[in-house]
């Protein structure tokens, strides 16, 4: 009889560590459970990166000739005008050629 | 006692690039703060003139102008003023200066590494009829030139393009900066913090050491017969030619400094071409506002202008 007893508590505190462990492994087993819930209790506002960055351009008017069939921009402003697909030799020049120099003094010469 | 800090020096750094372009190495020092790309865009600019007005650059609208002598070419707006301002030189200095010169280089063998003959008087008096910029008509935007004749761009091309680099990173903003066109011609931009750069003239002399001036917010020019020159039968012959007498100039060193790169590798080709006669010459710099010193073939200097700054 007390052999019998004994084995069905144990059966019971065994399933109870079991059901334990199962609870503890749900709640503290996924650690995001906490920050989602949070996130959803209290939204944070989406930041915009992207707020400030037109004050470091300026802005041009493009105004559409309907005669012209094409957009106009009245502001002047200064263009590099190429003809051709081909590349001069100056401008294939590698850009890392670009070194670091003091105001060093610059040395006249007929040389060229 | 605790120790002092040291004084910190501040020393300008730039970011440079040399790149070939004018057939000359051109150095362009721009402030640490800027960005790399930038150096596209100034030589950008350079590349511009290079494509549309250098004599040798074919294509190019002085190399039109050249080719279809006898006949009028139309160009842009750049290419007259150009022109103008250039017969305009010509002009204050009687001829002596003249970018019709290009068949006077031939005939002294500049094109030529194996002519080891000085040109007879006769040759010379026959492409001497070529040269006269008073031949080159300019109606509107249209240019016409004499047949056999030919403009060479080489005194004062690079030096434009270096003004339209200069106006380009002004306008950008950018207050200290610097571009040398091989030495010879070279502008510059300086504010508070950097007040001045400096260059070395080399001495013609070998017993006297080279010179350091400075400059602040201006433009400088170099004509010398140090290393670019023609060698006949041992002689020295300059690469600046009289364009009135056809014959190369004697004088040993002109360095002027002046508002525009432009305007000073005109006044100092012109003045070294003027020969003996410089003293003559020297008021119309002076009017000009240029500044700078000529040393002549016996080495007897002479300043004109304001005295240049320098380094003790």
């Amino acid at each position: 009889m007390l052999h019998w007893l004994l084995l069905s508590l144990m059966s019971r505190i065994k399933t109870f560590v079991l059901y334990l462990i199962g609870v503890v492994l749900l709640v503290f087993g996924n650690r995001k459970i906490f920050s989602d819930l949070w996130n959803t209790l209290f939204p944070k506002k989406p930041i915009d990166y992207n707020k400030d960055i037109e004050k470091d351009f300026s802005h041009e008017n493009i105004e559409y000739d309907s005669i012209q069939g094409r957009f106009v921009n009245h502001v002047e402003y200064f263009e590099i005008v190429r003809y051709g697909d081909d590349v001069t030799d100056v401008m294939k020049q590698a850009r890392s050629t670009t070194r670091i120099e003091s105001d060093n003094a610059e040395t006249a010469s007929d040389s060229l | 006692m605790p120790k002092q800090p040291q004084t910190a020096y501040k020393i300008p750094v730039y970011l440079t690039q040399e790149r070939r372009c004018f057939y000359a190495n051109i150095k362009v020092k721009l402030p640490l703060s800027c960005s790399e790309s930038l150096f596209e865009e100034v030589y950008g600019v350079m590349d511009v003139v290079d494509r549309y007005y250098n004599s040798y650059t074919r294509g190019s609208y002085i190399d039109q102008i050249n080719e279809n002598a006898g006949d009028w070419v139309e160009v842009d707006d750049y290419c007259i003023w150009l022109l103008e301002e250039l017969k305009q030189f010509s002009a204050l200095f009687d001829g002596v200066y003249d970018i019709t010169a290009m068949p006077l280089l031939k005939l002294w063998g500049f094109y030529n590494k194996n002519q080891q003959i000085t040109p007879s008087e006769i040759a010379l008096k026959d492409v001497l009829q070529k040269v006269n910029y008073n031949q080159i008509e300019i109606k509107g935007n249209s240019v016409k030139i004499a047949k056999g004749q030919e403009i060479i761009t080489g005194s004062f091309l690079k030096s434009f393009a270096v003004d339209l680099a200069i106006d380009f990173l002004r306008e950008l903003g950018i207050t200290d900066a610097l571009i040398n066109a091989g030495g010879s011609s070279m502008s510059v931009l300086n504010n508070e913090i950097h007040p001045c750069w400096k260059v070395n003239i080399p001495s013609v002399n070998e017993e006297k050491e080279q010179r350091q001036i400075q400059l602040a917010n201006t433009s400088f020019s170099y004509s010398a017969m140090s290393n670019n020159y023609k060698l006949i039968q041992g002689e020295k012959h300059s690469h600046i030619i009289n364009a009135i007498t056809g014959n190369p100039s004697n004088i040993q060193q002109v360095v002027v400094v002046a508002k525009s790169c432009f305007e000073s590798d005109v006044l100092a080709t012109a003045l070294y071409a003027t020969g003996n006669e410089y003293e003559k010459y020297i008021p119309i710099l002076e009017e000009l506002n240029a500044s700078g010193f000529v040393v002549d073939a016996n080495g007897v200097e002479t300043a004109f202008g304001n005295p240049l700054k320098e380094e003790v």
